[in-house]
C-alpha cells in the first residue's frame, strides 16, 4: 500500500510539474486519477446529480488555476481535498443566500422511527440525514459533514477548513447538539 | 425507544454506506482549460516579486519624506523663536 501511494504521489508531482511547464494534457491524468474520490466528497455537498457534477468540475478547474501555488509540502490529494471543501462550502453559502434548502417530508421521518436505520436503504437514510443537516447553518453543516459523516480527525478537519483545532472542536460539539435537537423535533413532531 | 444520540449515530453509520454516483468530468474540465476559461493564475512567487519591486520604490521615498518632514517648522513656533530678538 505504501508503495502504491508513493507511486501515486510521484505521479502527481510529475504531472503537476508537467502542467506548470505548459503540458496541459498531464492534467487529464490528474482528473482521471482523482475524480471518483472528489465525486464522493462532493456528493455530501450536493445531492442533485447535475449540481454534483458541476461542483466536481469546479473543483478541478479551481485546482488547475491554483497549480502554481501547490508547494508539495503535503500530498496532492490533501491539497485537492482542501479546494473541494472550499468549493462545497461556498456552494452551501450561496444556497443559503438563495434560500434553496429543502426540508424532508414528515412521512419520511415516520418510516425512520418505525424501523431500525441499519435495516433501511442506505440511500434513503442518507437522504434523511442530509435533509436534516441542511437545516443547519453552513459552518455547522461543514463541520458535521467532515467530522462525523466523513469521519475525519479534528486535525484533518482543521486543515481542510482552515479553522483552528479548538474552533473545530467547539463548532463540532455545538453542531452535533443542534442536529440532535433537530432530530428530536423531527421525530417528536409525528 | 432509541434516544436521539443513538439514532443519530446509527443514521450516520448507515448513510456512510450509500453509493455515490460515478461521474466523468474529464472532457468538460479539459474543454474549459483548452478554451481558455481556466488559465493558470500567477503563482505566489510572481506576487512576491511585485511586492518586492513596490517596496524597493516606496522605501527610499518614505525615507526622503521622513527626513523632509523633520525640517518643517511650525510657523507659530518660528514667530515665537524670533520674538526675543524683535523685542530687543
Amino acid at each position: 500500500m505504501n508503495g502504491a501511494s508513493h507511486t501515486g504521489a510521484s505521479d502527481d508531482l510529475r504531472d503537476v510539474e508537467s502542467c506548470r511547464n505548459g503540458n496541459t494534457e498531464a492534467y487529464r491524468r490528474i482528473v482521471e486519477r482523482y475524480q471518483q474520490r472528489i465525486a464522493r466528497m462532493m456528493w455530501r455537498f450536493a445531492r442533485d446529480p447535475e449540481t454534483h457534477e458541476d461542483l466536481v468540475q469546479e473543483v478541478f478547474i479551481e485546482a488547475f488555476q491554483s497549480l502554481p501555488t501547490f508547494r508539495a509540502r503535503a500530498p496532492f490529494e490533501h491539497w485537492l481535498a482542501r479546494i473541494a471543501t472550499h468549493v462545497g462550502y461556498r456552494h452551501w453559502r450561496m444556497q443559503a443566500r438563495r434560500a434553496e434548502i429543502e426540508t424532508v417530508p414528515l412521512e419520511d421521518w415516520h418510516e425512520l422511527t418505525a424501523s431500525d436505520p441499519e435495516e433501511m436503504d442506505a440511500e434513503k437514510v442518507a437522504e434523511l440525514l442530509y435533509g436534516l443537516i441542511a437545516q443547519l447553518p453552513a459552518r455547522d453543516r461543514l463541520v458535521m459533514t467532515l467530522r462525523y459523516i466523513e469521519d475525519r480527525s479534528v486535525e484533518e478537519t482543521s486543515r481542510l477548513t482552515g479553522w483552528s483545532v479548538s474552533m473545530v472542536k467547539v463548532q463540532a460539539w455545538r453542531a452535533r447538539r443542534k442536529l440532535e435537537k433537530l432530530l428530536e423535533k423531527a421525530c417528536g413532531g409525528l | 425507544m432509541m434516544n436521539h444520540e443513538n439514532l443519530l449515530a446509527k443514521l450516520i453509520s448507515r448513510a456512510r454506506q450509500e453509493a455515490c454516483p460515478r461521474v466523468d468530468v474529464t472532457r468538460r474540465v479539459m474543454a474549459a482549460i483548452y478554451s481558455g476559461q481556466a488559465a493558470l493564475n500567477p503563482g505566489v512567487d510572481a506576487l512576491v516579486w511585485v511586492a518586492v519591486a513596490s517596496f524597493a520604490v516606496a522605501a527610499p521615498l518614505a525615507v526622503f519624506a521622513f527626513t523632509g518632514s523633520q525640517t518643517w517648522v511650525d510657523p507659530l513656533m518660528a514667530a515665537l523663536v524670533d520674538l526675543p530678538g524683535w523685542l530687543i
